[in-house]
């Protein structure tokens, strides 16, 4: 079948995005391995890592997104470089994803990792896109044993050493066309079967829900503002218990021409029980890149003072 | 001067009379017609006895559309010479040949105006005494008021009773004759218009001076062109069976408006361009170009351009035909072919369940025939016309001899698709086709059975799957699939074969059916 195997062929992905992302995987193999750090911000249902179902999305045809945070605080040092690309394959209904990270705490505690995400989407019921994925880490820690928690890092021992861990993020999600709703369930930092919790540097693990586009339930030709919730759940092996958060995202969009427009908004959370959280932002779009700038900072609720420091976020996202 | 002035007439009318000899007037008769696709060349021979000297003849009663300068005149006796010919035309003279429907037609309506003339005579009379009765009673009986007696009353009254039927009754019946009547000189007026040609008074004159050295008779022959004439073919095609060969009989309608009508002559059928016997001919690059198909009306005859063979035909006809000049289309026979041809039936059970008989002819294009319209014929039944396209580019005409009810197929679709599974990345529509092809004659039949599936182009992200067509021709980029098999007498066969059209749904908000599966017809509305 002549006719059959030439649509088959304009199925396939190219062979130079093939190439590039084998080239990248290799690079990340070769390379001290690089990891990224967590802090609440990217967690977010667009986000490939937290979410690696998202990779099956057509909105992420072939994409590119570097980030910078950084405290700029000399008590609470952190900063955490990260390069997420993505792929999405229409004739696989497929997405795949590749994400870089390094991480500093303090003046000498580090982590690295590098994770590959997949995600698949299929259509339930002719109406609801459903898309899986799943985020393999390589996690190298550059520390004395203990554990990592948000913006900082308790140590249990003394001796800094290189170790390796893995683990991986699962995320479910359902949606409609362009995301005009969308409900996500994700796992982030699972235990792999093979990679026994150790005494070695440890991460806090996560369940994540998100919920949207709900001001699409309000308006529904709207285009220009998005109201999303994410709640999520922390649980601590530093202190051994769960605590609970919850953000809601306000984002609106001004044009400015045909071409290009700004999305400004905020993130505005209730942060483990204890701290009001905001991460206001500012996005410059264009056909092919968007620019964002984002400061987040805490309000502790009783006294409104934060023992987290506050963080300024850049990031671009170029799509090839 | 009064003298003066006669003598000036009498000295010119002596002049004339020497210079033209002697005038002989001759109705001439019609020996022969060459026609034209779009005109006629007549042909006519006469024998005049001519005096010595200079003499005219004037030949009489021609056609008044002579094409100009197309008048051939001569003689066989070659001691006589033509010094000049004259054509011109005669609105005086009566034309001797009136036509005999016309004149009648003329009667008719003459009788009626008269009939109604009288009617409305008898009907004024009517409506007069209808008034001077009943428009003012006291006038017209003397008035009641007057003493009139009861009886001399209800004798005036069934008087008056009596005669209103009368008159009421007479005038309805006058009005019904009056209709009937009307009707009837519309009906001779329009036929009038119909032969309108023939109420022409007009007709051509050929003066021929000749010179004679002695008194003898001698034989004239000449010929012009009338554009008022012309031919155009009509076949009828007849297929006798399998085994036999096409019969091809081929006919021409012919058409006279030429004001004259041709009585029992001799007719020859031509493809020919009438022009070019009587100028040089040229080759240019018209001469390759394609006709451009516009039509052209010459009278109540409608034309139409086709395209012939470069070869010009001639077809002379056996028999001698009579062609009154009426503008109306007469079947004359030509000629008659038996033609060699295979046989085969085309099927597509999508369009219609019966078989159409298709001849393939090869060799055609040795007939040299000109297009024109052809009667089927299947084993003696008239199947329909059709117009013959009789240029064939690879020298194998492939005709349509109509629809056989001997040869019939059955086509079942059965559909389904995946509209209803819970999940899926696809929009999967299955169909199984089922034709079943049945030859009801009592012989073996080739048959050439077309379907047709969906095409998608390339760009279109959606797969086709097509299976079980070892046996058939397919052309992807038309989506036909061709099956060729002989059926024996009474012979079933059926084709089975299916199809998958995968389509992703990468829009689930617009999701359209992948192929139509509805047709459209026509039926009343009540």
């Amino acid at each position: 079948m002549e006719y059959q195997q030439k649509i088959y062929n304009t199925l396939l992905p190219s062979k130079a995005v093939v190439s590039v992302i084998v080239f990248l995987l290799m690079l990340g193999l070769i390379s001290p391995i690089y990891s990224q750090v967590y802090n609440y911000s990217p967690i977010n249902y667009k986000d490939i890592e937290t979410n690696p179902a998202v990779t099956a999305s057509e909105s992420k045809n072939s994409q590119i997104d570097a980030r910078h945070l950084n405290t700029f605080s000399a008590s609470n040092k952190l900063s955490s470089s990260s390069i997420k690309v993505s792929k999405y394959f229409e004739s696989a209904f497929s997405g795949l994803g590749l994400i870089l990270n390094n991480t500093n705490t303090g003046d000498s505690i580090r982590y690295d990792y590098i994770g590959l995400a997949a995600g698949y989407r299929n259509v339930l019921f002719n109406k609801v896109y459903f898309k899986m994925g799943l985020t393999y880490k390589l996690i190298q820690t550059n520390a004395p044993s203990g554990n990592f928690d948000y913006y900082s890092f308790a140590p249990t021992g003394s001796n800094k050493q290189k170790k390796v861990n893995s683990s991986v993020n699962l995320a479910l999600s359902l949606s409609t066309p362009s995301d005009r709703y969308f409900a996500s369930l994700a796992s982030l930092n699972t235990n792999v079967l093979w990679d026994k919790i150790n005494s070695g540097a440890q991460f806090p693990s996560y369940y994540v829900f998100h919920l949207g586009n709900l001001m699409s339930l309000f308006d529904e030709s709207s285009r220009n503002s998005e109201i999303s919730y994410t709640a999520f759940s922390k649980y601590s092996l530093m202190n051994k218990k769960t605590v609970y958060s919850q953000y809601i995202d306000l984002k609106f969009v001004f044009n400015i021409t045909r071409s290009s427009s700004l999305k400004y908004g905020s993130r505005a959370g209730y942060t483990e029980n204890q701290f009001i959280h905001f991460i206001p932002f500012l996005t410059y779009f264009t056909r092919k890149s968007a620019l964002t700038a984002s400061y987040s900072f805490y309000l502790n609720k009783n006294n409104f003072q934060s023992k987290y420091p506050s963080a300024i976020q850049l990031s671009i996202i170029y799509n090839l | 001067m009064k003298n003066l002035f006669s003598l000036t007439i009498a000295s010119a009318i002596a002049f004339n009379s020497f210079g033209q000899g002697k005038e002989i007037e001759i109705n001439a008769e019609i020996k022969s017609v060459t026609i034209y696709n779009s005109s006629a060349e007549i042909n006519y021979q006469k024998e005049v006895f001519l005096p010595e000297g200079n003499s005219t003849i004037v030949f009489t009663n021609l056609s008044p559309f002579i094409v100009e300068n197309t008048v051939n005149i001569s003689t066989l006796d070659p001691s006589v010479d033509i010094i000049t010919v004259t054509e011109k035309i005669n609105y005086t003279k009566e034309r001797k040949e009136q036509n005999q429907k016309v004149g009648h037609l003329h009667d008719s309506i003459s009788n009626i105006k008269t009939e109604l003339g009288l009617l409305k005579c008898k009907v004024d009379a009517l409506k007069m005494e209808k008034d001077l009765l009943f428009r003012d009673k006291d006038e017209s009986i003397g008035g009641v008021s007057k003493g009139i007696a009861v009886a001399e009353i209800e004798k005036a009254s069934v008087f008056f009773s009596k005669r209103y039927y009368e008159i009421t009754k007479e005038l309805f019946e006058s009005s019904e004759k009056e209709k009937g009547w009307t009707e009837n000189l519309n009906k001779y007026n329009s036929q009038i218009s119909e032969l309108s040609v023939n109420t022409l008074k007009a007709s051509s004159e050929i003066q021929v001076a000749v010179n004679n050295s002695s008194k003898k008779n001698v034989t004239f022959v000449f010929k012009f062109l009338t554009a008022k004439g012309g031919w155009a073919p009509v076949y009828d095609c007849k297929y006798l069976g399998a085994d036999s060969p096409l019969k091809f009989v081929f006919r021409a309608n012919v058409f006279n408006a030429s004001g004259t009508s041709w009585e029992n002559v001799d007719i020859t059928l031509s493809t020919a361009s009438p022009t070019s016997g009587f100028n040089a001919p040229s080759l240019n690059s018209k001469n390759n170009n394609r006709p451009s198909g516009h039509a052209q009306n010459e009278g109540s005859v409608q034309f139409r351009e086709v395209q012939v063979s470069n070869a010009i035909a001639e077809y002379s006809i056996k028999h001698k035909y009579t062609i009154p000049s009426d503008s109306k289309p007469y079947l004359i026979d030509v000629s008659s072919y038996s033609i060699n041809a295979s046989f085969s039936y085309l099927l597509i059970p999508k369009l219609d369940p019966f078989g159409f008989l298709m001849a393939k002819i090869p060799d055609w294009n040795k007939y040299n025939l000109i297009p024109g319209v052809t009667n089927i014929y299947n084993k003696g039944s008239f199947m329909g016309k059709t117009f013959l396209n009789t240029y064939s580019e690879n020298d194998t005409l492939s005709l349509y001899l109509g629809k056989d009810k001997n040869i019939q197929s059955i086509i079942k679709e059965v559909s389904s698709d995946n509209q209803k599974n819970i999940i899926g990345n696809y929009y999967v529509d299955k169909t199984i086709i089922n034709i079943s092809v049945k030859n009801n004659s009592a012989e073996k039949l080739n048959v050439q059975l077309i379907d047709q599936v969906p095409v998608f182009k390339e760009d279109e992200k959606v797969k086709f799957n097509l299976q079980n067509i070892d046996l058939a021709v397919y052309n992807k980029n038309e989506g036909i699939l061709i099956w060729n098999f002989s059926l024996a007498q009474k012979e079933n066969k059926a084709i089975d074969y299916k199809y998958e059209i995968k389509a992703q749904k990468n829009d689930i908000n617009d999701y359209k059916p992948m192929k139509k599966k509805f047709r459209m017809v026509t039926c009343p509305a009540f």
